[in-house]
């Protein structure tokens, strides 16, 4: 590491090796996120590079014996996570070895206060590493910035370093297991190489979901078999996440990055309304076409990875909202959080203190900027409004079928909102789109093509979604397999083929 | 299957009737029925620089009887594509391209194609173009050159299915259910009380496909070329000499091999693009062009046309309005150049 003192100029902190790397943490909102990290390539789900790991893969796979599948998986998960940067697999060892020595001396120690000192070097050792890589610069220069207000200026010290693709995933489900252990919810695991697959398992890694131990370790320790109707359901969850991911969300994103293109000052008040109902459909395919591939490549192999999206824009509350998206983010932050603040159990003002700490640190898990925060903050607000009204006043919400529906729209708008915030580059910009909406809306035919591709890309999405809901019910389920099904499938795959984009662009989540 | 399969001769139904002359296939079903005396390549800025309407009477008065030119300049092709397409052309349909002149395009003083065989082969929009008439020794060069695994399978994958009209013509496909889509969702606007705001620079392009002529693409398009002119991106330049190894060179020879002649013509170019140009790494570049082009006895033709910012819309395209003028122009001075007798008309 070296340290350059320039005159009077700005240091410069620069290390060598790991992190001299280059980009800069946080989430590039400024233009299409693409995979510019210097080294390697992450294996995209929805690119050949995959499509060849996977034929691999999955063949040894199902020769091997139980023993060798679990080593089989781990070293193709270090394989998958190593074609990005395999210095940074150091990292992800670091954490293992350290969770599973922590869980097993915590479940053979009964002193509690040696046990709290256990549990303690467990969540330094995985946040201190989180914010060394995630957060340093965020709070170095938030740190700068307050004394520059108190009147003492310094010189700005910053780490050039990359984020690890999905650190903060990875971070927490590992942190979970040894929490559980600590909670006595859990056993600690006895062989290492079953520890080591259930923190690097390839199909969440990178983006979640974030398993829970108690639901992921018994698959792993356990000899798996994979039936007629997980290779069905299996086939379906892949096919119809990667349609979501590269047909909607990233047809999508050509349109929604155009109108966020910081120097778009002359956009219409109706490109930025349908640019924010772009951006909640492309962040939701994205994201959730990401959590279906991993759960149907863990069908695939005999391992239910927990559902992660449940038609959040169905949603009706805030509550509900985060009871459908990024479940296996909002169950985390609700039992290692807001439980451990004290939840609702000490009065109203404690409750919405738990609320807007945990959506708050939650908003912030999403990317150390400030949008992020405020993202958290508007969240952190809407969960203590709602349950003001509707839990402390007992306000009734408007009824019957008519009454969700309305319900629906506006919790959808409410959400929208909430996704300006996180997607715009900078306040202004909120502020920008904001004023254009409502100060200077006119439907401007112009933009005809951002208003089609949202109602187009959008109608697909909502026709299939609520028919595979359908099909989820037990009593269809013989549909997913039928004619019917497989004419879907069909017609999606056609769809898919006219459409497939031009470019490949990187899952939205990889960043965080 | 049915589906699938009912989807592809559906497509290969429609397609059949359809002949696109400003695409290599086109340019194959029309050769194959006649003569062609000039074809042009390059970007997007010759797909819209040229009015072949003005072309062919200017020529066709100067040569006396009737000539057919096409217009295979298309966004994002680059110069394999064309390499290939032309090879194509000269070999299958020789007799239709005999006493035949292909244009090659310029801009501000240097070939629009730059890329030689060891770049990227073509625009990751566009892959399509360049496996149409690729035979199998280039897919066997485009393996062993230095290019992901990821876009060494795209194409392996577009490679072996080219006989699928469902997979070629995807984009062509996407191109008419988004034209349709736009068309319907307009209306859908209309009658909620939608208006066209201001759209002046957009009314001023001339229609090139996938050129987006809306206000919004028209600025966007300013903001990323004016990007591209900030010091560090004029520090960054590599050269691009020398030419004798790009692709566009290669095509040259190749054609002037098969006995079509070649000429390069220059497009009007901003005062960026000049500016982009000028910096001494450009001016090696271009004297390496000249030196090359002389030595290989190929025309250079450039029309003399005044032309101010004002004149290109996007800062890319010439405006609608000075097209013609500049067809005339190339036109006038391809004929000098070509001398007093013309050209021998086909056999």
């Amino acid at each position: 590491m070296s340290v350059n003192h320039s005159g009077g100029r700005a240091v410069e902190w620069r290390r060598d090796g790991i992190l001299e790397i280059g980009r800069t943490v946080g989430y590039n909102r400024h233009s299409t996120l693409q995979n510019d990290h210097p080294r390697g390539t992450t294996l995209l789900f929805n690119t050949w590079t995959f499509f060849a790991f996977a034929l691999v893969v999955f063949p040894l796979y199902y020769k091997a014996s139980f023993r060798w599948q679990n080593r089989l998986l781990l070293a193709a998960s270090y394989v998958f996570y190593g074609a990005w940067d395999y210095r940074f697999l150091s990292l992800i060892l670091f954490s293992t070895v350290v969770d599973y020595i922590v869980g097993r001396r915590i479940a053979t120690t009964e002193v509690a206060s040696a046990r709290r000192r256990l549990l303690l070097v467990s969540c330094v050792v995985n946040l201190g590493l989180l914010g060394v890589f995630k957060y340093f610069n965020f709070f170095a220069d938030g740190f700068q910035s307050m004394l520059g207000m108190a009147g003492i200026h310094t010189s700005p010290v910053s780490l050039s370093i990359v984020l690890p693709v999905g650190i903060s995933f990875y971070t927490f489900q590992t942190m979970s297991y040894t929490i559980d252990i600590y909670r006595r919810k859990l056993e600690p695991v006895r062989n290492f190489t079953d520890f080591a697959l259930f923190v690097a398992y390839f199909p969440q890694l990178v983006a979640g979901p974030i398993e829970r131990a108690k639901n992921l370790l018994p698959q792993i320790v356990s000899p798996r078999t994979v039936c007629r109707r997980q290779i069905i359901e299996g086939a379906w969850l892949i096919g119809w996440g990667l349609f979501k991911k590269a047909i909607i969300a990233d047809n999508i994103a050509i349109f929604v990055d155009e109108a966020f293109f910081p120097g778009n000052h002359w956009a219409s008040g109706s490109l930025c309304l349908f640019a924010i109902y772009g951006f909640a459909i492309q962040i939701y395919c994205d994201f959730s076409g990401y959590s279906d591939v991993a759960r149907g490549l863990g069908k695939l192999m005999g391992i239910e990875i927990m559902q992660n999206f449940n038609l959040p824009y169905m949603a009706t509350s805030p509550q509900e909202f985060w009871r459908r998206w990024h479940i296996s983010l909002s169950t985390w932050l609700r039992d290692y959080l807001y439980v451990s603040l004290g939840g609702n159990r000490h009065g109203r003002w404690m409750t919405y203190r738990n609320l807007m700490l945990t959506m708050v640190l939650g908003g912030l898990w999403h990317g150390a900027a400030w949008t992020f925060v405020l993202w958290g903050v508007y969240q952190g607000a809407l969960l203590a409004v709602h349950r003001y009204l509707f839990v402390d006043l007992g306000l009734a919400g408007p009824g019957g079928k008519a009454g969700r529906w309305i319900s629906r729209l506006v919790m959808f708008h409410l959400t929208c909102f909430g996704w300006l915030i996180f997607r715009a580059g900078s306040v202004a910009q909120i502020g920008s789109f904001l004023r254009r909406i409502f100060t200077s809306f006119i439907l401007d035919l112009n933009e005809a093509r951002t208003v089609f591709a949202v109602l187009f890309f959008g109608g697909i999405l909502a026709l299939v979604e609520m028919w595979i809901r359908n099909v989820d019910d037990p009593r269809v389920r013989p549909g997913w397999n039928g004619p019917i099904g497989a004419a879907a499938a069909t017609i999606l795959l056609i769809v898919a083929l006219i459409f497939w984009p031009p470019q490949i662009k990187e899952f939205i989540y990889f960043q965080f | 299957m049915i589906v699938f399969l009912v989807a592809e001769f559906t497509v290969r139904a429609l397609d059949a009737r359809r002949v696109d002359p400003t695409t290599y296939p086109g340019a194959m079903k029309i050769a194959a029925r006649e003569s062609i005396d000039f074809i042009f390549t390059g970007t997007s800025r010759t797909a819209g620089g040229i009015a072949l309407s003005v072309w062919d009477e200017e020529l066709s008065r100067h040569e006396g009887r009737a000539v057919r030119s096409l217009n295979l300049a298309q966004p994002y092709s680059g110069g394999a594509p064309n390499y290939f397409g032309l090879r194509e052309l000269a070999d299958r349909r020789a007799r239709s391209l005999a006493g035949c002149t292909v244009f090659f395009e310029l801009s501000a003083g240097l070939p629009a194609f730059t890329r030689k065989w060891d770049d990227p082969w073509y625009f990751e929009g566009n892959a399509q173009i360049v496996v149409d008439y690729m035979r199998p020794a280039d897919l066997a060069r485009f393996l062993s050159t230095d290019e992901p695994f990821d876009r060494k399978a795209d194409i392996v994958f577009r490679y072996f299915t080219r006989t699928s009209r469902l997979l070629s013509l995807r984009r062509s496909l996407q191109r008419s259910v988004s034209w349709r889509g736009l068309a319907i969702t307009r209306r859908l606007l209309t009658a909620l009380g939608g208006e066209y705001r201001e759209n002046l620079l957009g009314a001023k392009l001339p229609p090139i496909r996938v050129l987006r002529t809306d206000e919004h693409g028209v600025r966007l398009q300013r903001e990323r070329i004016r990007a591209r002119t900030s010091r560090d991106a004029l520090a960054r330049q590599k050269p691009l000499r020398p030419w004798k190894e790009t692709i566009v060179c290669a095509a040259a020879i190749m054609l002037k091999e098969r006995g079509i002649a070649v000429a390069f013509h220059e497009v009007p170019a901003p005062s960026f693009a000049w500016t982009v140009n000028e910096t001494e790494t450009r001016r090696l570049d271009r004297a390496d062009f000249e030196a090359w082009a002389k030595g290989n006895d190929i025309p250079i033709i450039r029309s003399h046309i005044a032309v101010t910012d004002d004149d290109f819309p996007d800062l890319s395209h010439l405006a609608r309005s000075r097209r013609e003028e500049y067809t005339r122009a190339l036109a006038a001075d391809f004929v000098a150049r070509e001398g007093k007798g013309g050209r021998e008309p086909p056999d």
